[in-house]
């Protein structure tokens, strides 16, 4: 050992006067990655299954003010929520989580166009155009340009939402030609897609869905040429629209563990530690409209009478159906009514808004645009005369394909109700695309309900609070922006969410 | 891997030897003169360096010296001994207790130097035990409470461990000196200092700074003959000092930004990174504080009278600041060289001992004042404003032109004429969202006054403490208007009531509301009334009774008959005793502070004190203040 020290002390010797600069260079944490190591295939998997809970699980207010959900008599009055008389505090989180996951989305980009992944660019701008719809549906103008720029724009201004809308157009063309150019994908790229597991077809088909979602959210206002131009790029590119069973679902590999159950199920049947949604009950209002003609729910156990069958398969029987001698397996509660915690209003005398229909499983994946939708979405633009096809076969198909996810029987007799049977109205596609998408996609109701008034009969909240108000057309920009973001949101006017609507709500 | 350990271990040795290449290795003892004992805790230094080391529990030290340097042994009590360095390398040295009256020795604040105060040519002051100690504070830095100028203590929570912020002179504390010394017949002293430092937590190209120092003193008392022997003007000194310091007092790996896995990830072997929400700036400067210092300290009728007074002004540039940001720009929060401030004050200190003495009944008074401005003159490129802390609808602010800690806060929709308006069918306000400057959250004013008196064995004091001119936020008062327990949500009983100096709109014109009743005061008092935080911002000034000791020495000749006890003293301590806040204060002392050390303007947080940059924000969550008693019998053997 000894005769080792002196040639090893000589070339300490010699380190040491090196030892100078770069002996304080030591600034980067060994145990958190930065930019520079991260790479577009880290930051997919959670950009998707981000995306998709959100779409999921954050869209409680949609839920209660179009009608399909309501708070169970084991708690007390959301006065905010029940009395339209929302605050800058209120769903502030969808400002900061759709930024949020914006944010990865943003550097998935750059850092795709940097290393050459096509694949993981058009993943970026389909998932950015999804972010940032969201966003303008909730707040009509938000930062677009200058966002993700902290060095250059460390208060970024706000766009206009009808050009945030535009720009989503051309980017979703860019991500679809991305996709188009693609011949094979790496089997690491396949395992990071966690919703379509690198098939470049089905993001077409997810890219011109989404295409032909944002025109109708603008249905309103948009002007024949946009439609046209839009529509015919969707041709040129030939994929298609998302069909019967295609579904854009995500399942990163749902477990049953804390944070890793699906979040549908997680949320809105039982935790993995077993902890049961107490607040979240059917609204009466569409329990009234699953009734059938006699406008009454079964109550019958096993047989659901004349009721849309689905009724069973979004709704849960209550827990403690039995009270006083009288059986009530599907009960709800009117939004806004103020309930004693006692029979029959307790969360467990009510009919929770996971059915086995939507909580299948807690490893189930986790819809982020269902095929029912898309169906529904060709229905209504093919009744506008947008796309080619005949509009009773689509909205047959897609009512057929609603049954068919949540696997109830007897669609084929419910397209022969009165009323079911197509009339070629844009009114009653939009309505049974609101019968269908309870608990898939519940902020879409709130869209539907503000651009064309559907459901015609949507009741107002029961909560003594309302006063004049009606449901709020849109959101309060969150007061961090207030605070941190002054000038730029003064910018745009003083917000009254009962008269300020999204530019395409008119 | 044993070879790697000895490469280590030999660049480690290199590393420091290098420094010292002409030096040696000097030990020895340091014992007392009157006994002979080692003596533990002994400063050694190298004379005209930086170079210093501490003796340890056997009196024995070690350090590295020049072969020609020379050495320097201080200890408080004892005179200091200076020696040359020998060529055996050992030194052994016996200090001579000191008749230096202890009050007169500063602990400065780098390399625990002693030094005779009326050689330091800034403003430092001396407390000993005794009166650190006086009301049996859980820590030291509450023992200082009310008795230093210049100083504000912050209590950031109760409970029985209170923990503590710290602000000297406003903004910073003075994190720094070092110095070399020349003096002339003793009464004319002039000191500089200059350093260089790297820190490893800074870029390569910013990691280096210098910072000098220079200061003078001259004893006006002793250098002007017709002074001397004055006995009106006992002792008159001036002083004036300059200084830069700069510093870089951030967390490790606060240069980039970073990623982590999301919730739930990895599922299995699939990984989801997110970008963390803080962003870091690479090329972080570190910041610098120029302090200049003039001032003047005098004693009259044989000290009976001391009076010192200071004027600091002190630029405080590129100041190093989490602030919160807009999440558009994919961050929540931006480490930042965010804000310039300037700060100025003046400090007093006036010391009456005693004020009265007739004989057997001595009172003591002492006085001590501060007052301070500071003002924000530079921001961050293209703001105006910037978050630095507290909550998003009531927060400390750094407005250019204004005090540094602006108080931010959401207020009611107001008309022209400042009345709150109303819904004419309602009669409830709403909130208007855009924040308004309430004031600052730093106090103006800060005094303390300590009054003693001594009669026979029995002696008291006491510490009165004001703090003025500031405002603070209440959380509390949120909270409590959600659970409707606040004097503010039972106002009228809870019934209808017109709402105060509010107008609603008719036909364009806004008209004073007289009949138009808020229609449901327990949803205004849990939600409009919330989301307005002025409503909860309070006028923070106090007095207080901070601090009673009531003391007595047992009489000697009680003790006489035995031996084995040679002294007794019985005291009674107590500590925050009363205070006193203005009317519009109902939400308790504004002395506490909230700073949560996982938030991310509360970082730098070491044991039991934060330095945050938060000020004034409380909320419901920190323990009420905690008022002691205590007593100590002490027994001399």
């Amino acid at each position: 050992m000894k005769k080792y020290i002196y040639p090893i002390f000589a070339l300490a010797l010699l380190t040491v006067t090196s030892c100078k600069k770069d002996f304080f260079d030591i600034n980067q944490n060994p145990n958190s990655p930065t930019d520079e190591s991260v790479t577009p295939q880290v930051i997919l998997p959670r950009a998707l299954s981000v995306t998709a809970a959100r779409i999921g699980t954050n869209f409680d207010y949609a839920a209660f003010w179009t009608g399909y959900w309501s708070r169970s008599g084991t708690y007390g009055q959301s006065i905010e929520i029940e009395s339209y008389n929302i605050t800058t505090g209120f769903n502030s989180g969808q400002w900061t989580g759709w930024y949020d996951i914006l944010t990865d989305e943003n550097i998935m980009e750059k850092k795709a166009v940097a290393l050459n992944q096509p694949f993981y660019q058009a993943a970026a701008k389909t998932l950015k155009a999804i972010g940032f719809m969201y966003l303008v549906d909730q707040y009509n103008n938000v930062p677009y340009t200058r966002a993700f720029d902290i060095q250059g724009s460390i208060l970024p201004s706000y766009d206009k939402g009808e050009d945030i809308y535009a720009d989503l157009l051309v980017q979703l063309d860019a991500a679809a030609k991305l996709f188009k150019g693609i011949s094979t994908v790496d089997p690491a790229t396949q395992a990071a897609d966690v919703m379509f597991s690198g098939d470049v077809v089905q993001w077409r088909k997810l890219v011109n869905t989404l295409r032909l979602k944002l025109l109708l959210h603008e249905s309103q206002v948009v002007p024949a040429a946009t439609v046209t131009n839009v529509v015919s790029q969707i041709t040129a590119d030939g994929a298609g629209y998302l069909a019967a069973g295609e579904s854009a679902t995500v399942n990163p590999g749902y477990v049953i563990a804390v944070d890793q159950q699906n979040p549908f199920y997680n949320t809105y049947k039982s935790s993995a530690l077993g902890v049961l949604d107490q607040y979240n009950r059917a609204n009466n209002y569409i329990l009234g409209k699953y009734a059938g003609a006699d406008g009454v729910v079964s109550q019958n156990p096993t047989n659901a009478g004349d009721d849309d069958p689905r009724l069973r398969y979004v709704f849960s029987a209550a827990a403690t159906p039995t009270i006083a001698g009288a059986t009530n397996y599907y009960r709800g509660t009117n939004f806004g009514e103020v309930l004693p915690n006692s029979d029959p209003y307790r969360a467990a005398n009510q009919s929770d808004v996971a059915g086995p229909g939507l909580a299948k499983s807690p490893t189930q994946d986790q819809p982020l645009l269902t095929s029912i939708e898309s169906l529904f979405m060709q229905a209504e633009a093919q009744q506008r005369g947008w796309i080619p096809g005949a509009a009773a076969t689509t909205y047959a198909s897609a009512i057929t394909e609603s049954f068919s996810y949540l696997g109830a029987p007897g669609a084929a007799a419910y397209l022969t109700r009165p009323g079911v049977v197509f009339n070629s109205t844009i009114n009653q596609i939009v309505f049974q695309k609101y019968l269908s998408l309870i608990g898939l996609d519940n902020f879409e109701a709130y869209v539907d309900y503000r651009r064309l008034g559907v459901p015609t009969d949507l009741p107002l909240s029961a909560n003594a609070n309302r006063l004049d108000r009606v449901i709020p057309l849109r959101l309060q920009y969150p007061q961090a922006e207030y605070s941190y973001n002054a000038a730029n949101v003064a910018a745009q006017g003083t917000i009254n969410p009962q008269t300020s609507a999204i530019f395409w709500d008119k | 891997m044993k070879k790697l350990l000895l490469v280590s271990l030999c660049m480690l040795c290199l590393c420091v030897t290098q420094l010292y290449a002409q030096s040696k290795t000097v030990t020895g003892t340091v014992t007392a003169k009157d006994d002979g004992l080692p003596l533990p805790g002994v400063t050694v230094t190298v004379k005209g360096t930086t170079t210093g080391t501490q003796t340890d529990g056997n009196g024995k030290f070690s350090l590295n010296a020049p072969q020609n340097g020379r050495l320097v042994f201080s200890f408080i009590g004892y005179t200091s001994f200076e020696t040359a360095v020998t060529s055996s390398g050992v030194v052994n040295v016996s200090l001579q207790a000191s008749s230096t009256n202890l009050s007169e020795v500063v602990v400065t604040g780098a390399l625990g130097q002693t030094r005779q105060k009326r050689d330091i040519g800034y403003a430092a002051q001396s407390l000993n035990n005794a009166t650190v100690n006086a009301g049996n504070a859980v820590n030291i830095a509450n023992g200082l409470q009310g008795k230093v100028s210049g100083l504000n203590v912050t209590t950031t929570n109760g409970g029985v461990f209170e923990n503590v912020k710290i602000n000297l002179r406003g903004i910073r504390s003075l994190t720094f000196y070092g110095n070399a010394n020349f003096n002339y017949k003793n009464w004319a002293n002039i000191e500089f200092a200059g350093r260089s430092e790297q820190t490893s937590n800074l870029d390569l190209s910013n990691y280096s700074y210098f910072y000098p120092s220079i200061n003078a003193s001259i004893v006006l008392s002793d250098a002007l003959p017709f002074l001397k022997n004055s006995s009106a003007l006992s002792y008159l000194k001036l002083r004036g000092g300059w200084n830069k310091t700069a510093n870089a007092d951030i967390a490790p790996y606060s240069l980039f930004p970073t990623f982590g896995q999301g919730v739930g990830f990895p599922y299995g072997s699939i990984p989801g990174y997110t970008a963390n929400n803080t962003n870091y700036d690479r090329y972080l400067r570190p910041e610098r504080i120029t302090n200049t210092e003039v001032g003047f300290e005098a004693g009259f009728l044989r000290n009976r009278i001391n009076l010192e007074a200071t004027y600091f002004h002190s630029d405080n540039t590129d100041q190093i600041i989490p602030i919160n940001v807009s999440s558009a720009t994919g961050f929540t929060s931006s480490y930042l060289n965010a804000a310039s401030f300037k700060n100025k004050g003046v400090e007093m200190d006036l010391g009456l001992t005693p004020l009265v003495d007739i004989g057997k009944v001595r009172i003591n008074f002492r006085v001590n004042a501060t007052y301070y401005e500071s003002e924000v003159t530079q921001i961050y490129p293209g703001l105006e404003e910037l978050s630095i802390g507290g909550y998003t609808y009531a927060g400390n602010f750094a407005i250019k032109g204004q005090p540094a800690f602006a108080l931010k806060a959401t207020d009611y929709v107001r008309d022209p004429n400042g009345r709150v308006v109303v819904s004419a069918l309602s009669g409830a306000p709403t909130a208007d969202p855009s924040t308004k400057v309430f004031g600052n959250t730093l106090p103006k004013w800060i005094i303390g006054l300590s009054p003693s008196v001594r009669w026979k064995g029995l002696s008291a004091t006491a510490l009165f403490e004001y703090k003025g001119g500031y405002y603070a936020y209440s959380d509390i008062g949120n909270a409590m208007a959600w659970t409707g327990v606040s004097e503010l949500s039972g106002v009228n009983s809870r019934e209808r009531f017109v709402f105060p100096n509010s107008s609603y709109l008719v036909n364009g014109q806004y008209v004073p509301n007289t009949s138009v009743t808020l229609n449901n005061p327990e949803t205004f008092f849990t939600g409009v009334a919330r989301s307005v935080a002025s409503n909860y911002i309070i006028n923070a000034s106090a007095w207080r009774m901070r601090e009673l000791n009531i003391g007595y020495d047992f009489p000697t000749g009680l003790l006489s008959k035995q031996k084995v006890i040679k002294a007794a003293t019985i005291a009674f301590t107590a500590r925050n005793l009363f205070l006193w806040v203005p009317k519009s204060n109902a939400y308790g002392d504004p002395d506490y502070t909230y700073s949560p050390a996982a938030s991310n303007f509360g970082t730098g947080s070491t044991t039991g004190v934060t330095s945050g940059n938060q000020a004034g924000i409380s909320d419901s969550s920190i323990n009420p203040p905690t008022r002691t008693f205590g007593g100590t019998l002490t027994l001399t053997f």
